[in-house]
C-alpha cells in the first residue's frame, strides 16, 4: 500500500488558508483563556478531591445540593467514569479526615441503602499547589528554550528555530483553549493539572518531531538543489516527507485513541490532550512551521 | 553485511540483560498464581517454606506505583517558622514574632526559603540589628557576638537536623505500624515524602504521621475564677445579642446569645466551662477566640476540649464534648516517659496507656502530686484533655496513665508515638493522595488493555502498509517493549499509570524511525536503485532526521523528569527509556534482519 507516493501539493499556496484557520483557532483559544481564566485542577489550585464508589447509580445534582450546606459551599461534583463513581471536589479548609467524614456521613444519610466507599483522595495544600504551578511553568519555558537552542545549533539558522517554537506555541495554545472552553461541558475532567502539563510537553515533543523531519529534508534539499527557489524547495521538502508525516501521525493517533478509550478514567484528560495534540501538531508542522520559515527567510533576504 | 557480527552481539547482550532483570518479576507473578491455585490447606505451608524466596523475588521485581497497587502518598512540611520561634524560646519578643510572620508570608508568596526571607526582613527593618540577641547555643557556638550570617547558617542547620529527626521518628512509627516497603524521602529542604503501599486506614496513618504526641501535665484552672469569667463572657454575648437585632452572621439567630446557642454552660465538675456537640465545637472555638472574650478569661488559664465525648446520644447522632479550664503553665512534659504499655482499666474495662517515668520525671511527679492533693491534674495530649483525675495521694513511683481513649487501636498508636519520640517540630500535611486497591487494579487492567490494543493496531497497520518491512518493524517493536521494561527494572524505576501511557505512546512513535527508513528505501527504489543499494541509502539518509527528532523528544523527557513529581516522573522515565529502546530496535535490529533476508543478491524483500 502506498499513500502520497509522489505528491505535489502546493502547501505554500495553502498557507493563506492555514493562516486564517490558525488565526481563528488562536483567537478563539485566547478569548476563552482570557475570558474564563485557566481552569486549574487540584494540583495547581489546591483543595480536596474524593472519588466515591457507590453500589447503585446516583444523581450528580442531588449530591451537589445535599453537600452544599455541610461543606459550607457547593462542591464540584462530576461522574468519574460510570454512574457508580463520583468525584467530589471541595475547597473546605478543614482537616482531611473531618472533610471526608462530612462527605461520607452525608452520603449515608442521603443514600441510606446505597453503600459508598472512598476509592481515591487527592489533597493539595495551597502552598504545594503554588510550587507545582511554578514547577510546571518552569518546565514549559525551559523546554522551549532548549528546543530553540538545539534547533539553532543543528540547523544554524534562527528562522528554523523560531518557526519550530512558534508552531509549538500554536499547538499548545489551541489545546489549552479547547480545555479551557470545554471544561464545563466535557464528560470527563479537562482541568489543567500535572498530567495535562506532561501531555503538553509530549505534544511539544511530538510536534517538534514532525517539524524537525521536515526541516531536515529542507536542509538536505538546500544542498542538493542549490538553485531552486526557496519557497519551491520548502514545498518539495514538505511533499517528500508527506508520506512519513501521515503514517507516523496515523500510528500515533491509533495509540492515543486506544489510550483515550481503554486507558481508564484517570487518564481521560491526559489522553484527550494527546489526541488533540497529535492532530494539531501534524497540521502545524505541515502548514505553520514551514510557512513561518518561508516568511522569515524572505524577509531576511530582502533585508540583506 | 559486514560489521553485523557486533550488532548481533549487542542485540544478544541487551536481550540477555533485559531478561535477566525482568526474570524476578515474571517468576514472582508465576509463583503468586501458583499459590492462588493451591488448595487452602497447602497454601500456608507452601508460603511458609518459600517465604525467603518470595521476598527476594518481590524485592527484585519491577515495582508498581501507588496509583497501580493502591496506597497512600503524603508530603509533609516541617513548620520552620514555629521551629525558629521555639529556638528563640524566652528571647523571642514582638519584633521577632512580627518578622517571622512577614517572612512566612513573603516566602509563601515568592516561593523562597523561609530562613533567607527571615534574615532579609530582619535586616530591612533595621540594618544594624543583630539576630544574635534571640538565639543561643553552646554546642553550635552561637553567642551574643555571632553575625547574622552565622545565625542564618545555624538556623538552617537546625532545620536540617529537625527534618532528619522527623524522618527518623516517622520511620520508627511506620515500621511499628507495619507497612510493606514504605518509602520515606526528603524533598527540598523542609519536606518529607512518605509513600505507603497498600495502606487502607488513612485516618489512622494521618494521625500517626502528624502526631506530635506532645504530652503535658497541667493543673486545672481555679474553679472560682473560671466561673466568674464564664458569667462575664455569657453576659458579654447577651449584650451583643441585644445590641444587634440584625445578626452578625447567618448562623446566629437575631436576639439570641451566640455562645449559649452552641455551648451549654454547665458541666460535671466546676472545672468545666461548658459542653457542646461535636458539630458545634468549631463555632465555639471561633467565639471564644475573639480578643475581647480572651481578655475576660482568668490569667494563666486556657480552655481545652476533652479528647473523647463525655456523653453520646446515638438516637440523635450527637456526641457531647467538654470544654475544660486548665492552667497555661505546663508542669511536666512527656519527654520523661521511659516506658508505655497498653492495658485495661479494671473497673471500666476501657483501654488505657500506662506510663513509667525516668528517675528525674518520677521526682518531679512526686513533688507536683504532693503539692496538689485533692486537686485535679489534666493530662493533655496534642492540645486535648484526655483526663483530669483528682490527685488522691502523693505519687512517688513515677507512674501515670492516660485514659479516655476510644479503643485499643488508639491506645496502641499512642504508645507507638510516645515511644518513637516526639517530633522536633510540627509537621503539616501539604499533599496527600490515596488510591484504593480496587481502583489500582482497574488501572492495571486499563493499562494492560491499552498496551495490547495499541500494539495490535499498530502492528497490523505496519504489515498492511509495509508488508515484509512492516513485519520486521513489528518484531523490533515487540523487542522494544521488552527492552523498555528491562531498562525500568534495571534502574529500579517504578511503573505508574502515566508510565504505562508512556509505553503505549512509545509504541506509536517507535515505528516512526522505521517509517522514516522504509519511506526512504521506497524513495531510493523509485530512483532506480537496486534493493541492496536502496536499503543502504535508506538507512543512512534517514539517520539524521531520526537522530534530530529523537534527541529533541529526549530533552523533553529530561525536563519532565526534573520538574515533575510522582507519577509524572514515571511517565518521563518510560518516555526516555522508550526513545533509547526504540532507536536501538528500529535502527539496529531491523537492519540486521533486513540484511539477513537480503543476503543473496537475488533475494527480494517487499517494502510495500
Amino acid at each position: 500500500m502506498r499513500w502520497f507516493e509522489t505528491p505535489s501539493f502546493d502547501f505554500i499556496k495553502g498557507h493563506k488558508i492555514a493562516y486564517f484557520i490558525s488565526g481563528a483557532l488562536l483567537v478563539a483559544a485566547l478569548i476563552g483563556i482570557v475570558g474564563k481564566g485557566l481552569q486549574y485542577g487540584i494540583d495547581f489550585r489546591g483543595g480536596k478531591e474524593f472519588v466515591l464508589q457507590f453500589d447503585q447509580p446516583v444523581e450528580v445534582t442531588q449530591i451537589r445540593s445535599s453537600l452544599s450546606d455541610p461543606l459550607g459551599s457547593a462542591p464540584e461534583v462530576k461522574k468519574f467514569g460510570s454512574d457508580l463513581e463520583i468525584l467530589i471536589r471541595t475547597d473546605n479548609p478543614g482537616e482531611i479526615s473531618t472533610v471526608q467524614n462530612i462527605i461520607t456521613s452525608t452520603m449515608n444519610e442521603v443514600y441510606p441503602e446505597n453503600e459508598n466507599i472512598v476509592i481515591k483522595t487527592d489533597v493539595v495544600g495551597p502552598r504545594f499547589a503554588e510550587d507545582l504551578k511554578s514547577g510546571a511553568l518552569n518546565a514549559i519555558i525551559f523546554a522551549l528554550i532548549v528546543i530553540f537552542i538545539y534547533i539553532l545549533i543543528r540547523f544554524k539558522n534562527w528562522t528554523f528555530s523560531l518557526g519550530a517554537v512558534v508552531a509549538l506555541f500554536h499547538d499548545v495554545l489551541i489545546v489549552l483553549g479547547v480545555f479551557t472552553i470545554f471544561n464545563d461541558i466535557a464528560p470527563f475532567s479537562m482541568q489543567i493539572d500535572q498530567a495535562i502539563i506532561a501531555a503538553f510537553l509530549t505534544i511539544v515533543g511530538y510536534s517538534l518531531n514532525d517539524t524537525v523531519v521536515v526541516f531536515d529534508r529542507i536542509r538536505e534539499n538546500m544542498i542538493q538543489y542549490k538553485t531552486m527557489d526557496f519557497t519551491e524547495m520548502i514545498n518539495k521538502s514538505l511533499n517528500d516527507t508527506l508520506s512519513r508525516t501521515v503514517i507516523t501521525s496515523v500510528t500515533t493517533l491509533f495509540v492515543v485513541t486506544v489510550l483515550f478509550i481503554f486507558g481508564g478514567e484517570v487518564l481521560k484528560g491526559f489522553s484527550f490532550a494527546l489526541v488533540l495534540g497529535v492532530l494539531i501538531g501534524t497540521y502545524s508542522s505541515l502548514f505553520v512551521a514551514s510557512a513561518i520559515v518561508v516568511e522569515l527567510q524572505l524577509r531576511k533576504e530582502q533585508a540583506s | 553485511m559486514q560489521g553485523n557480527g557486533t550488532k548481533i552481539v549487542f542485540i544478544a547482550v541487551f536481550l540477555g540483560i533485559s531478561i535477566f532483570y525482568l526474570w524476578p518479576t515474571a517468576a514472582f507473578y508465576l509463583e503468586q498464581n501458583y499459590i492462588e491455585d493451591l488448595p487452602q490447606a497447602e497454601r500456608a505451608q507452601y508460603m511458609e517454606e518459600n517465604r525467603g524466596k518470595m521476598q527476594e523475588l518481590r524485592q527484585n521485581s519491577l515495582s508498581l506505583g501507588l496509583d497501580l497497587q493502591g496506597g497512600m502518598h503524603v508530603t509533609m512540611e516541617v513548620g520552620t517558622p514555629k521551629l525558629v520561634r521555639e529556638l528563640a524560646g524566652e528571647y523571642a519578643d514582638t519584633t521577632l514574632v512580627n518578622v517571622i510572620q512577614t517572612a512566612e508570608e513573603r516566602s509563601l508568596e515568592n516561593g523562597t526559603d523561609f530562613i533567607d526571607e527571615l534574615v532579609q526582613v530582619f535586616e530591612q527593618r533595621d540594618p544594624d540589628a543583630r539576630l544574635s540577641r534571640y538565639f543561643r547555643s553552646d554546642t553550635e557556638n552561637i553567642t551574643r557576638r555571632s553575625t547574622n550570617e552565622e545565625i542564618q547558617a545555624y538556623l538552617k542547620k537546625q532545620r536540617d537536623s529537625a527534618v532528619d529527626r522527623a524522618m527518623e521518628v516517622i520511620r520508627t512509627r511506620v515500621d511499628r505500624y507495619g507497612v510493606n516497603e514504605p518509602s520515606i524521602l526528603k524533598q527540598g529542604n523542609s519536606r518529607i515524602v512518605v509513600e505507603l503501599p497498600g495502606v487502607a486506614q488513612k485516618e489512622r496513618v494521618r494521625s500517626l504521621l502528624k502526631g506530635t504526641a506532645r504530652l503535658e501535665f497541667r493543673l486545672a484552672a481555679d474553679a472560682d475564677e473560671l466561673n466568674a469569667s464564664k458569667e462575664q463572657i455569657i453576659g458579654y454575648f447577651d449584650r451583643q445579642a441585644a445590641a444587634s437585632d440584625t445578626a452578625d452572621t447567618v448562623q446566629q439567630q437575631s436576639g439570641a446569645n451566640a455562645l449559649t446557642q452552641v455551648l451549654n454552660p454547665r458541666g460535671r465538675s466546676q472545672y468545666v466551662f461548658g459542653y457542646a456537640a461535636s458539630t458545634d465545637t468549631a463555632r465555639v472555638n471561633e467565639l471564644i477566640s475573639r480578643p475581647e472574650v480572651q481578655r475576660m478569661m482568668p490569667r494563666n488559664t486556657e480552655l481545652m476540649w476533652g479528647a473523647a465525648p463525655f456523653q453520646e446520644l446515638p438516637e440523635q447522632g450527637v456526641e457531647l464534648y467538654e470544654l475544660i479550664g486548665v492552667r497555661s503553665q505546663i508542669e511536666m512534659t512527656g519527654d520523661v516517659i521511659e516506658e508505655a504499655t497498653v492495658n485495661f482499666d479494671q473497673a471500666t474495662n476501657q483501654p488505657r496507656v500506662s506510663m513509667n517515668m525516668n528517675s528525674e520525671g518520677a521526682r518531679r511527679w512526686s513533688r507536683i502530686t504532693g503539692a496538689n492533693i485533692g486537686k485535679p491534674i489534666a493530662i493533655v495530649l496534642d492540645g486535648y484533655v484526655y483526663s483530669y483525675p483528682n490527685v488522691e495521694t502523693k505519687i512517688s513511683s513515677g507512674r501515670s496513665s492516660i485514659t479516655g481513649l476510644e479503643n485499643v487501636q488508639e491506645a496502641e498508636d499512642l504508645v507507638n508515638i510516645l515511644l518513637s519520640g516526639a517530633l522536633p517540630a510540627p509537621l503539616e500535611i501539604i499533599e496527600e493522595r490515596t488510591v484504593g486497591a480496587t481502583l489500582g487494579e482497574d488501572s492495571i487492567q486499563a493499562g494492560f488493555y491499552s498496551t495490547v490494543f495499541g500494539l495490535f493496531v499498530v502492528a497490523i497497520f505496519m504489515i498492511v502498509y509495509y508488508r515484509s518491512g512492516g513485519a520486521i518493524a513489528d518484531l523490533a517493536l515487540m523487542l522494544n517493549i521488552l527492552f523498555i521494561l528491562g531498562i525500568l527494572a534495571a534502574f529500579k524505576a517504578t511503573l505508574t499509570l502515566p508510565g504505562i501511557a508512556g509505553i503505549v505512546l512509545t509504541i506509536g512513535m517507535a515505528v516512526d524511525a522505521n517509517v522514516l527508513i522504509f519511506d526512504r528505501i521506497r524513495e531510493e527504489q523509485r530512483a532506480g536503485k537496486t534493493l541492496r543499494a536502496a536499503i543502504d541509502g535508506g538507512y543512512s539518509n534517514a539517520m539524521s532526521a531520526i537522530v534530530d527528532a529523537n534527541v529533541t523528544t529526549f530533552f523533553v523527557g529530561i525536563i519532565l523528569y526534573s520538574f515533575g513529581v510522582g507519577p509524572i516522573k514515571g511517565f518521563a522515565v518510560t518516555l526516555m527509556a522508550g526513545i533509547v529502546a526504540s532507536l536501538f530496535s528500529a535502527i539496529v535490529i531491523t537492519r540486521v534482519v533486513v540484511d539477513y533476508l537480503t543476503r543473496d543478491k537475488s533475494a527480494d524483500l517487499n517494502f510495500g
